[in-house]
This record gives C-alpha cells, sequence and structure tokens, in this order.
C-alpha cells in the first residue's frame, strides 16, 4: 500500500508543478458547472445532521435528520415529527421497497413502514434494540435490516427472521448489500461476506485486502453487478466479486475517509466524505477518468458528508453532518469568461482537439482548452506564440491546424515547433491579405476555404489548388459566410444576399435561393444532423431543415428566440441548438416544440458569435461569444417532456387545514387524501392544494384544473398548485388536475382526480320535500273539511284561495331556481305563475261559487221541508 | 454525582479551553494503559482506561475523538520485550453511556461497556499511526448520552489492552475538526480511575483534580505503584498540601481525609510530586465515604483550588495578654 501512496503522491507533484507553470503562462481553470441549494430554516427545515435520504416512486424526498423526518415534494417540507406522534425518534436508515413503500430504521432500534400515509411498526424497538445502519430490499423484495452490532434482520411478508451473528456482534457494523446469494458487509474491521444458503446466513470470509480497515460504504456498480465500490478510511476501492480482486483508486486525497457512495445514469460515482466533501468520479469503462471535488476550499457547504443521493432525475442530494441538506444543482448552461481572465475577445470559431480538448480561434490567438488528468475543471491556455493573429475560424485533423485568419490569409499552426506557417492558397498571387471566413474538410479529406472577396478554393489534402469558385468563373457570389461538405460528399455554400448553393459530385454548382428553390438570402451557417438532415441558419429568416426534398422553416412564430440565427448544432440525441445574439433557443423535433434561453443570469453572456458552435466528444455544446464560451451542459440535460404524477395533497375548508378523517368513513387511507370526503352545505369553500414533483425546478410546471360539475373546461395554465372553488352547490363533484413541463405540449389522459361530495341541507333533502307536500296536502284537505262545515261563504272563499295561493307560491318557489338558466334574472318565471293562478282562479271562482249556491239552496229545501213538516 | 448549580457555572464560565487529555493543568504527559498480559507492577493495575468526554448542550456540530499514538511501539510507548501488544479504543454514546452504575466504578467489571458502541478500532505496533493522530467521528452530539447534571451529553472511551505486555502512551483531544485539534467551547473530560505517566524530572508535580460535591464528608486517596518516588498531597482551598499516603512498588497506599463545609463543590488538587528523575507509571482513584468513585476532571472545575489563608485579627489571644 505505501508504494502506492508514494506513486500517488508523486502524481500529485507532477500535477501541481504542471499546474503552477501553465498558471505562468496566461492559462485559467473555470469554475465548475455546479450551484448548490442548502436547506435550512428559511426552507423550513431544520435538520442539520443527515443520516438517511430516499426518494419513493411517487418522487417525495425522505430525509432523516436529527430534527426528525422531513418528506420534500420540491416545494414543501413538511416534518412529520409534527404530523405523527410515532415518530419519536432519530430514522438512520431507509430504502425503498419494489412496491413502492418506505422502510425506515431507527436510532434506537425498530424498523418501520409507511402505508396509505401512515406509520406502522414492523419490528418494535423491544424486539430489535440496536441501532439499524441500513436497510436494502433485495430481488426478490426481502427487505434486509442491519444493526449496528446486533447482527441483521430479514423480512418478508411482515415475517421477521433475525441473524444475531456473534461476529457481527465483536464488530461495528455500517453498510451492506445484497449480491446474489451474497450478503457483503462494512465493518470497522473489514468487510465481511456472507452466503445465502437455505435461509441461514453463513459467514463466509473478510473481503481480501479489506481486514484491518475501517469500512464505512458499499455499492454494488449498477452496469456491473460483480463490481463493489469500498469506501473506507483508507480511501474508495474497487472489489471485482468474481474474481476477488481490489484495488485502491488513486487521486483521492491523503486521509479522506468515505462515508456514502451512489451512483447516476451517466456513469458517474458520487462519494461522500467524512472530511473531504464531496467528490465526482467520472467512470469509463469502471475506470476512474476524472475527479472533481467540492469541499468547503471550493464553496461548498461541509466537508462533513454523511450520506449522498442520486434521485430519480440523476439529482444529487447530500447530507452533512453539521450543515444541513445540500441539494446540488448541475447549471444547463455555464459561461465562461476569458476576456478578463485571459485577456481573450471573440471567440469565432471552436474545435474539437486530441481525444477531450478544444481549440479556440479568437481575436487574441488560439486557445487551448483541455483539463488536468482525472480533474474535470477546465483550463484555458492561451498559445502565447498566436497571440499577434486574430483567427477567424478553424479546421483540425489530428495534430494539423489550419486557421484562417482576420488579414493574414490561412496559416497552419504547429504547436510542438511553436509556429504559424502561411499558407498560399493561389500561387499566383503571393500576397495575401485575405479575410478568411471558413475552413473545411471534406470527406475525401480535401480541403475548402473561404476568402471574404475572392470566393472558395478547393485545396487537395496537401494544400495543393485544385480549384477556385468565384463570380469570374461562374460562381454565385464572392463572399460565401459558410461551406459545410455533408456525409454525402456533397458541399454547401452559404453566402450573404444570394442565399444557398450546392455543389453535388459529378454535377453543376446548383444555385439554390437564385433558382427560387430555397427562399432565404442570409446564411450564417449549415449543419447536418444524425438523421442527414441538413440545417441551415439565416441572419431573418430564422432556421430551416432539409430532408433532401422539402424546407421547412422555423421561425419566432415556431417559437424560435429570434430570425437571426448566427450558429447552430445537434446534440446526441438529434435536437438542434440555435445561438442568437440574444441567447439560445432549442428544437426538439420529438416534441415538435421550441424552447428558449435568454435569461443572463442562465446563459452568462447571451450573443453567439457567427458560425462559432461544436460539440465535445461528451456531448457538450459550446457556443462562441464575444467574451468567452458558453457550454451547454449535455447530456446532463436533454429536455425531455416527462409526465409525472400529479399529487392532490391537501383539501382546505375556507383556507383552513381541517382533519380530513372527519369527513370521511373510509378506514383506508389512499395515497394522501382519505376517500370518499363528504362535506356539509356549509362546507363549500374549497381549495384544493396538489403538486407534480420536480425536484429539480419545482417551479418549472404547469398545471390546469378543472371541477367536473362546475367547471366547463380547463382551466387557463398557470404555475400556481392550489385552486379555490366557493360557494359550491350541494352535488357530487371531480376536482381534475393535470401537469406538464410545457404550456403547449398537455397529455389529457395524466390527470389526478378526487370525488367529493356536498351534501344538501335539510330543507332540500328528500325527506324534507315529502313532509312539505304532504302538509300542503293537509292544508288543503283541512280546506276542503272546514269549507264543508263554515256557514260564512267569505270564511270559505278565504280558505280557498288562500289554500290556493299556497300551492302556487310554494311551487313557483321550488321551480324557479331551475329554470334560472333559461329566464335568467328575468321575473318571466313569476308573471307566468301569477298568470295561471289568475287563471285558475276564475274556474275556481265558478265552481266555488255554484258549489256555494248549490249548498245554499240545498239548504233552504231542506228548511222548508222541515218547516212543512212540521207544519 | 451530583454539582451544584454554582460549580456548574463556574464550570462553564471560565470555558474550559483545553480538551487535550491530559490536560495543561494536569502536567501529565500520557495516559497509560498496558497490555493484557503485563505485570501490574507496571503501574497498571486492570489494563483499562475509561474517559468520559461532555459536549455542552449547545454545541450543535460534529465532534471528533482523537487519540495521539494510539499503536503500540515506537517513539512514545512503553516496551517490554518485542512489541506484541493490541491496544483496543472504544467510542459509546447513548443511553447508560455514563448513568449505568457500572460505568462510574473504577474497575473494568459488569456493565461498564454499558451505552451505544459508536466507533472502535484496535492497534498494535502500526508505524502509521505512530507519533500521529488519529481520529473516531464525526459524531452528533446528539449521540452522547444526555446528562442534564453536566449540561451535556456525554460520550465515554474505554481503552483495553487486549494482548501483550508492552505499555500504550497515548493522548486525548476532543476537537471540532477531523485533521486538527479545535476544542469544543465548554466540554471537559474526566474519569474515575486515572492511569498516567509522571512526569520524570525531579520535582516536578502533577496534578489531579477531583471535584468535591456538597454530600461528601471525606474522601479516601487511593494510589498504586508510586514506588515511593515522591509525596502525595492534597491542596484545597482548606488544605495547604496535606501529606497522603504514597505507595510502594505494586501496592496500594491509602489515606482518608476529612472534608469541610469550604470544600464542598470546590475541586481539590491532588499533587504528586517527583522526588527523583524516573520513568514512572501509576493509577490514583479517591472514593468518597460512601464508597463512591469521585470523578477527577481534566480541566479542573472551578479552576485550580486556591488556599486561602486564615489569620485571625480581631480578638487577641488571652493567653498573651
Amino acid at each position: 500500500m505505501s508504494s502506492t501512496r508514494t506513486r500517488a503522491m508523486t502524481k500529485r507533484l507532477f500535477y501541481f508543478l504542471v499546474l503552477m507553470a501553465s498558471l505562468a503562462v496566461g492559462s485559467f481553470a473555470g469554475p465548475r458547472d455546479f450551484t448548490t441549494v442548502l436547506y435550512n430554516a428559511d426552507r423550513d427545515f431544520n435538520g442539520v445532521f443527515i443520516y438517511t435520504i430516499v426518494q419513493d416512486d411517487d418522487g417525495f424526498l425522505w430525509i432523516g435528520s436529527d430534527d426528525g423526518l422531513y418528506r420534500f415534494d420540491g416545494k414543501e417540507m413538511l416534518n412529520l415529527n409534527k404530523k405523527d406522534s410515532a415518530i419519536n425518534s432519530l430514522i438512520t436508515a431507509s430504502t425503498i421497497s419494489n412496491d413502492g413503500h418506505v422502510y425506515l430504521g431507527y436510532i434506537q432500534g425498530g424498523i418501520s413502514i409507511v402505508e396509505h400515509g401512515r406509520y406502522r411498526k414492523i419490528v418494535s424497538r423491544e424486539e430489535l434494540p440496536n441501532r439499524i445502519e441500513a436497510l436494502k430490499v433485495d430481488d426478490a423484495d426481502i427487505l434486509w435490516g442491519l444493526t449496528r452490532n446486533q447482527g441483521m434482520v430479514r423480512i418478508e411478508n411482515d415475517s421477521v427472521t433475525r441473524y444475531q451473528l456473534p461476529i457481527l456482534e465483536e464488530l461495528i457494523s455500517t453498510d451492506f448489500i445484497v449480491a446474489g446469494n451474497k450478503i457483503f458487509v462494512s465493518t470497522n474491521q473489514g468487510v465481511l461476506e456472507f452466503r445465502i444458503k437455505d435461509g441461514e446466513l453463513i459467514p463466509s470470509q473478510f473481503v481480501g485486502g479489506t481486514i484491518g480497515f475501517q469500512a464505512n460504504a458499499l455499492y454494488l456498480d449498477k452496469d456491473d453487478k460483480n463490481l463493489l465500490w469500498i469506501g473506507t478510511n483508507d480511501g474508495l476501492f474497487r472489489y471485482q466479486i468474481n474474481t476477488q480482486k481490489i484495488k485502491l483508486v488513486e487521486g483521492f486525497p491523503d486521509h479522506v475517509r468515505i462515508s456514502s457512495i451512489s451512483e447516476d445514469d451517466l456513469n458517474t460515482l458520487w462519494v461522500g466524505t467524512f472530511n473531504h466533501g464531496l467528490v465526482e468520479v467520472d467512470l469509463i469503462d469502471g475506470e476512474v477518468d476524472a475527479l472533481t471535488y467540492f469541499n468547503t476550499a471550493s464553496g461548498f457547504e461541509s466537508n462533513e458528508i454523511g450520506e449522498v443521493y442520486v434521485d430519480n432525475e440523476n439529482e444529487v442530494w447530500v447530507g452533512t453532518f453539521g450543515r444541513g441538506l445540500v441539494q446540488l444543482n448541475r447549471a444547463y448552461f455555464h459561461h465562461y469568461e476569458l476576456y478578463r481572465t485571459i485577456n481573450v475577445e471573440g471567440v469565432h470559431s471552436l474545435s474539437n482537439f486530441r481525444d477531450d480538448e478544444l481549440l479556440l480561434a479568437t481575436d487574441n490567438g488560439l486557445v487551448h482548452v483541455y483539463h488536468k488528468p482525472q480533474r474535470d475543471s477546465l483550463i484555458f491556455d492561451k498559445y502565447q506564440f498566436t497571440t499577434d493573429y486574430s483567427f477567424t475560424c478553424l479546421a483540425v485533423r489530428g495534430e494539423e491546424i489550419w486557421a484562417g485568419t482576420k488579414n493574414k490569409g490561412v496559416v497552419k499552426i504547429d504547436l510542438e515547433a511553436e509556429k504559424v506557417k502561411r499558407v498560399f492558397l493561389d500561387p499566383l498571387d503571393p500576397v495575401q491579405r485575405h479575410l478568411i471566413r471558413d475552413i473545411q474538410f471534406d470527406i475525401e479529406g480535401n480541403i475548402w476555404v473561404s476568402a471574404a472577396g475572392n470566393g472558395v478554393y478547393h485545396l487537395s489534402p496537401e494544400g495543393e489548388l485544385l480549384k477556385q469558385y468565384n463570380t469570374r468563373n461562374g460562381f454565385y457570389h464572392n463572399e460565401i459566410f459558410s461551406i459545410f461538405p455533408d456525409r454525402a460528399g456533397n458541399i454547401w455554400f452559404g453566402s450573404h444576399a444570394t442565399g444557398l448553393a450546392l455543389l453535388q459530385p459529378g454535377e453543376e454548382m446548383k444555385f439554390l435561393t437564385k433558382d427560387g428553390i430555397f427562399p432565404a438570402f442570409d446564411i450564417n451557417s449549415i449543419i447536418q444532423d444524425n438523421l442527414g438532415i441538413i440545417w441551415i441558419t439565416t441572419a431573418g429568416s430564422g432556421i430551416y431543415s432539409f430532408d433532401g426534398e422539402n424546407f421547412k422553416q422555423y421561425t419566432v412564430d415556431e417559437g424560435l428566440l429570434s430570425n437571426y440565427c448566427n450558429a447552430a448544432m445537434v446534440d446526441n440525441i438529434g435536437q438542434i441548438w440555435v445561438g442568437h445574439r440574444l441567447g439560445i433557443s432549442l428544437i426538439q423535433p420529438e416534441y415538435d416544440l421550441i424552447r428558449i434561453f435568454n435569461h443572463p443570469s442562465e446563459l452568462g453572456e447571451t450573443e453567439s458569435e457567427l458560425n462559432s458552435v461544436v460539440k465535445d466528444v461528451h456531448g457538450n455544446v459550446f457556443f462562441g461569444n464575444p467574451y468567452g464560451i458558453t457550454k451547454v451542459n449535455l447530456p446532463h440535460f436533454n429536455f425531455p417532456i416527462i409526465d409525472r404524477e400529479t399529487h392532490i395533497k391537501d383539501v382546505r375548508l375556507f383556507f383552513n387545514d381541517v382533519d380530513l378523517l372527519r369527513f370521511t368513513s373510509s378506514d383506508k387511507i389512499d395515497n394522501i387524501l382519505p376517500a370518499d370526503l363528504t362535506f356539509e352545505h356549509g362546507d363549500n369553500h374549497l381549495s384544493f392544494d396538489f403538486v407534480s414533483i420536480n425536484l429539480r425546478k419545482p417551479d418549472a410546471i404547469y398545471y390546469q384544473y378543472t371541477l367536473d360539475g362546475y367547471d366547463r373546461t380547463w382551466s387557463r395554465i398557470d404555475k400556481a398548485n392550489s385552486a379555490t372553488y366557493t360557494n359550491l352547490d350541494p352535488g357530487t363533484y371531480t376536482f381534475k388536475v393535470k401537469e406538464s413541463d410545457h404550456p403547449d405540449h398537455w397529455n389529457d389522459t395524466n390527470y389526478a382526480s378526487m370525488t367529493f361530495t356536498i351534501k344538501p341541507p335539510y330543507w332540500r333533502t328528500w325527506w324534507f320535500y315529502l313532509l312539505q307536500i304532504t302538509g300542503i296536502l293537509l292544508v288543503l284537505y283541512i280546506t276542503f273539511i272546514l269549507s264543508a262545515r263554515l256557514k260564512s261563504q267569505f270564511a270559505t272563499r278565504l280558505m280557498v284561495y288562500v289554500s290556493l295561493f299556497i300551492l302556487f307560491e310554494y311551487v313557483h318557489t321550488e321551480v324557479e331556481p331551475y329554470l334560472e338558466s333559461f329566464t335568467g334574472e328575468t321575473p318571466i318565471f313569476q308573471v307566468g305563475t301569477n298568470l295561471l293562478l289568475a287563471l285558475v282562479l276564475l274556474p275556481v271562482e265558478i265552481r266555488l261559487s255554484s258549489y256555494l249556491k248549490t249548498r245554499a239552496t240545498r239548504k233552504e229545501k231542506i228548511a222548508a221541508a222541515m218547516n212543512k213538516i212540521s207544519n | 454525582m451530583k454539582y451544584s448549580l454554582t460549580a456548574l457555572l463556574i464550570f462553564f464560565t471560565l470555558g474550559s479551553k483545553a480538551q487535550l487529555v491530559p490536560s495543561e493543568f494536569e502536567q501529565i504527559t500520557h495516559l497509560v494503559t498496558f497490555g493484557a498480559e503485563s505485570k501490574p507492577g507496571w503501574g497498571d493495575d486492570d489494563h483499562t482506561q475509561v474517559f468520559f468526554f461532555v459536549v455542552p448542550e449547545s454545541f450543535t456540530k460534529p465532534v471528533y475523538i482523537r487519540v495521539f499514538d494510539p499503536d503500540i511501539g515506537g517513539k512514545h510507548d512503553e516496551p517490554n520485550g518485542s512489541w506484541d501488544t493490541g491496544v483496543k479504543f472504544s467510542v459509546y454514546g447513548g443511553q447508560g453511556t455514563h448513568s449505568d452504575p457500572d460505568a462510574k466504578k473504577i474497575d473494568p467489571i459488569g456493565n461498564y461497556k454499558s451505552g451505544t458502541l459508536l466507533a472502535s478500532k484496535l492497534f498494535q505496533a502500526e508505524a502509521r499511526y505512530d507519533d500521529q493522530w488519529y481520529t473516531f467521528g464525526p459524531f452528533n452530539p446528539m449521540e452522547g448520552e444526555e446528562a442534564p447534571e453536566l449540561n451535556g451529553r456525554v460520550f465515554k472511551v474505554i481503552a483495553e489492552g487486549i494482548a501483550g505486555n508492552d505499555g500504550n502512551l497515548y493522548k486525548y483531544f476532543l476537537s471540532t475538526k477531523d485533521q486538527e485539534n479545535k476544542e469544543v467551547e465548554g466540554a471537559n473530560a474526566f474519569t474515575y480511575e486515572y492511569s498516567f505517566r509522571l512526569p520524570e524530572v525531579k520535582n516536578s508535580v502533577a496534578h489531579l483534580y477531583p471535584f468535591i460535591d456538597d454530600d461528601v464528608i471525606s474522601i479516601t486517596q487511593h494510589n498504586f505503584d508510586f514506588d515511593f518516588e515522591g509525596s502525595i498531597l492534597i491542596y484545597s482551598i482548606a488544605k495547604n498540601r496535606h501529606r497522603a499516603t504514597a505507595s510502594a512498588n505494586r501496592q496500594w497506599g491509602t489515606s482518608k481525609h476529612p472534608i469541610i463545609d469550604e470544600e464542598k463543590n470546590t475541586t481539590v488538587d491532588l499533587q504528586i510530586v517527583k522526588g527523583r528523575t524516573s520513568r514512572n507509571d501509576m493509577v490514583c482513584y479517591i472514593t468518597n465515604q460512601y464508597d463512591e468513585a469521585i470523578a477527577f476532571f481534566s480541566v479542573p472545575v472551578g479552576g485550580p483550588p486556591k488556599f486561602k489563608y486564615k489569620v485571625n485579627v480581631k480578638y487577641k489571644d488571652k493567653g498573651n495578654d
């Protein structure tokens, strides 16, 4: 080990000397691409010591800290201790099962599961009174737990099996992984291997090379299940399980103590340490390619990292020990300011160079861009022997560098000899002070050079003139701004004022604009994407695509930032990045969308130089600016449109939080809210809180919602995550909400919904209606009975008419609300009812009069008969 | 162990700045633990040393417990034949760390390893740790045992001689930093039985600072294997170097001393004065009248005692009239 350390120290000394030397010749190390977000009391997070971080399938981030358990949805940090008294201890371990449940382990022992928003003990503290160091779920969905020094526990379908292994009782265990039928446990005396056989754990051996080491973290590589990363107090090791070979990863500082290991989807390990902050380890084929350090010396929050976690969207979460929770944001863009740092202006062209380096053609010479071995921050080195030249364009082939200048024609640069050699394009014209606009190599290795005012020179790979294209020999223009040799061997030419021309192999030159085929006149640059489509940027007409048959135009009407497009580049997934003076546009053919980026705080320098763009070997796109370069951090960000699940988090009454369990009779609690909510008629002011989890940019989500039974359409697009409805009538409603990353792209089938009922008041219940009708019938009946007995005709008439009025008024009052949609606020119905009443009164009066007269006549006859009898 | 509020206030007013154990106050060079196979006559009666560290309740940052020269071999340690000794350092926290009765005993018996084991490492003859600091941690202060009587949280470090017969000389530091000694303000360290190396030079004085709380009426000092190499004196606010019984080779020396009211809730200075230049390791502990061990604090609580002279200036002695 000591010889390894000696070699490591020698290497570090060498790199230090290289850095010192580079600083002496005017170089600059650019800052890295991340910003950090610290979660503290300002963000409702009071945890200082972070023990565990995990994300569930819904996207919620669960954080176990010294201040208890938190759940984060991108907007709200919810302290669950306050809501649930079952959580009353530090949570030191967590994991997600294959069916999405969260399991929690506690500092004083015990394991719980979070189900339907509630916590249920699976193993009590009394059964397992020892700190839970780690929880993992294996491929068979069996939950394994590791205690600090009382062995392991296995939970399958709520059945708990304890493994009290004497060897583990002598040690302090820190972490474990399950790899097939083996379990590896890191301890304070090395990494132990166990075999799982017939439900038993059989100690096998210590992993060779780890005996006596304090091992703190284990991680099974995502791509290679035989590769185990071991974090110890003596550095990071990679262990090949099948060959049992172990190797120290070089490049880490002395005395580094690894605490946690995680990995993102881009082959990068994230290594937390107890004393040297966070280390980003870029891997290629399992080997370390670059290391980037995040520590207090570079402005990071803390050197003491307890837990590192990479979430579903490759965001890195860092739980520190003493400084809380940090979210590492990789910026979409990064601007490297070169004017103030190495006195360089005007980056007119960029080119890939060697394996992973760049060359910049600037007004102040040639700049070399690279990173130190095993470090990924960029170094910018100006070649001092080139500072007398203002370069305009570059073409690089291996170590052969062709450069165009502002007033010295074409040169070839020999870096080894530190010489700049003039190239004479035309042997007949040795005095050349041309401005060179473009240089390109075609697929056969020939060289094409555009010289201002002199058209295009076609040279052999050795530099001998093959042909010159200018207006004297029929070419369409002498000012060619862009030359592009495509993959089929065609040569495209773009000029200002005369547009596009094409030279196909073995054919005559075609002047596409002149012939009316291509409509734009001012061409800035030409590129070709992965599918072979040609993209042409113009000054004033946007950008065109050409699929071999048809041209399609994209302008500001389609969403482009500007119709003046200076440069364009295709990224590795076929999206087109377009540089403007005002910012950058992104054409996403997959979604038929265009995104724009133009905020200075996002981009730094917004202005893109003409035809100044390159894509490096990793897929990052660099745009040249007047005072530096802007890097688009690809492939980390492809800006996909992701369908996310929207969660309806809460329902509030009159803006107040309420216990929703009062409004449901369900025992089961689904997801976050109870089901079958039923409110009283007075509780008809409802606010719905919802969220779609985007931990990286929670404010970048758009929402639309609707209330079936109330709204006719979806609401307007908004970023607010709350909706309020007031004075809802009794009835059953369904609230729906959907989300999107982009306001022009919606998935109408992906929405969250919840159904609820507002009960009618008693006076609108069926039984009350029945009671009313019964009452009215009773009134009519009483009227009928009394009218037969009353002697006074006036009283009889009064009773009948009052009953009629009561009946009509009741009908009018009950029916009118239902007709409001027809009548609005006009008193049509009331007038109609009164008219009907009046019409009814006449026949009633006729009948009543007839009845009373008949009754009176009968009485008289009876009285007369009685008189006659008595007489 | 009970402390009055006054004592605790004094304790924090002075702000124990030095968390090196042994501290500058004690003038002791190293702590000593011998291997399990060593003879008691070399100065260690039980091959175990238990130290407690108190982190103030108000301190919420990570702490580290650092051990200087934890290996057994090389520059500082005491050889007996070849270097064949192993000493295990273990850090404990959580419930029972100090509150368990066995934790406060002078002998490593019963449940003296109470609490939750937080970290542990076995050291042998390892050159890379020789004359170097080894760091345990970081620890969340909340992982220590809550001790309201000390207004802080307690961690325990046990150094055990596992094998061999060599002597391990080492020091501790409670630090806020991993790679440097930066003190935790307001912290302190204490032990119930001190096993240490005396300064070598003749007339040099080592100090031990037990804190006498208010229900102590007498103390009994016990020292082991001093080899009669000097004198042991008790110095306090009321005792001006009262002589205590020193011990012979492989023997215990014991003497009882009454405690008056003025000495209660103060620190007493047990001074060990070398009578000749020599290398000597010894063990000390003090008990109260209940035979309960009294803690020695690395930073004297309330500061080192100052003897208060009493001169009668008010009344003339009648015999001399």
